[in-house]
């Protein structure tokens, strides 16, 4: 274990629990060399040398194919390298997404305001997972209408908006936003 | 046929021999170097009363001249034989402590790779949240705020990644036990 992990330890600075003190170990390191064959035979029935061994041969092929892979595909790799940035969003004032408060709060949806029938509904996902999904998508919800998920025409509103229908993001990168 | 297996000194003298050594490496891997070693002489004193086993661990010689003769005669042998064993013994512990301290970085970098990990960070930053909203010190309680929102924002980028803002959350971690 840790040397010095026991959470009843007094003395709670890292190098403590994170380095070990030869002289700290004198007792331990004294066995060793006193019993170092029965100390020998229990490290290796205990660590499986013929699965460190396996192991070890398998990551040292498995870098070397890489390497011939990396090789012979350098040139390939080179032409499918796109130099030009992407084309950024006009709405780059917008503000970045309160992680905090949409932890801490997600967004009430109002009853009143359920999308009519036949609209595509999303299950509404859990504040972390809208999280991580907003920052994928780089969005900057709600401020930043090319990202946010909006509710057909008429029912979009700012208590609504990105709670329950998805409009797929790629397919308003390059066009103008909604102004419903 | 039992019976004059179970009468014969060999059977007994290779049983002390394995349950000795049985004993040794418990006590080594346990960390009482006292027990190892008084098992080591506990061993050599058993094997006295064997003196017809004792060609078949290459000390015929021994049987042969008794032990104050063969001390006298091969004085050399012995204090070399005994300081090629502590040469190798310090060679092993030397080894030893190299895979005990490896072992100890590989446990620390799976720890900080588990704690690093999206869902942990967000539920961490839950629970210094919940603990900032415990405290009735107010630079406590928005260190704790702060070390949240790193925690949080950190899981929003995919985690994985010790930044400059998590450092203190996860120094703090580890000077506690791996806990906070």
């Amino acid at each position: 274990m840790v040397t010095g992990s026991k959470p009843s330890s007094t003395r709670h600075d890292v190098e403590a629990v994170l380095k070990p003190d030869p002289r700290r170990f004198a007792p331990r390191i004294l066995g060793w060399i006193i019993c170092w064959p029965w100390d020998m035979l229990c490290s290796l029935i205990a660590n499986n040398p013929v699965q460190l061994i396996v192991i070890f041969l398998a990551t040292e092929i498995r870098a070397a194919l890489d390497e011939i892979t990396q090789g012979e595909f350098k040139d390939i790799e080179q032409d499918l390298v796109i130099d030009e940035p992407l084309p950024a969003s006009p709405f780059v004032e917008s503000v970045p997404i309160a992680i905090t408060e949409r932890l801490a709060a997600p967004p009430a949806v109002d009853p009143s305001s359920t999308p009519a029938a036949g609209s595509i509904i999303a299950a509404q996902p859990a504040p972390a997972l809208q999280l991580a999904s907003a920052a994928m998508l780089g969005a900057t919800y709600p401020e930043d209408p090319w990202y946010a998920p909006r509710l057909p025409a008429g029912q979009d509103d700012e208590s609504t908006r990105g709670s329950a229908v998805w409009t797929p993001p790629q397919m308003r990168i390059f066009g103008q936003p909604s102004q419903n | 046929m039992w019976h004059e297996f179970l009468s014969t000194e060999a059977f007994w003298f290779w049983t002390l021999v394995v349950a000795q050594s049985v004993l040794v490496m418990w006590f080594v891997r346990n960390d009482s170097v006292v027990g190892a070693v008084l098992s080591v002489v506990s061993m050599i004193a058993g094997l006295a009363f064997f003196p017809s086993q004792w060609e078949s661990i290459g000390l015929g010689e021994l049987h042969e001249q008794g032990f104050w003769m063969f001390t006298r005669t091969h004085i050399g042998a012995i204090l070399a034989a005994m300081g090629s064993y502590l040469l190798i013994g310090l060679a092993w512990a030397t080894f030893r402590w190299w895979l005990h301290v490896r072992d100890l970085r590989e446990q620390y970098d799976a720890r900080k790779m588990q704690w690093l990990a999206p869902v942990n960070l967000l539920n961490t930053a839950q629970f210094l949240r919940a603990q900032a909203a415990c405290l009735d010190d107010e630079a406590l309680k928005r260190r704790y705020a702060y070390w949240a929102t790193a925690c949080a924002e950190a899981a929003a980028r995919g985690g994985h990644v010790l930044t400059s803002d998590l450092k203190p959350v996860w120094k703090e971690f580890v000077s506690h036990g791996y806990r906070f």
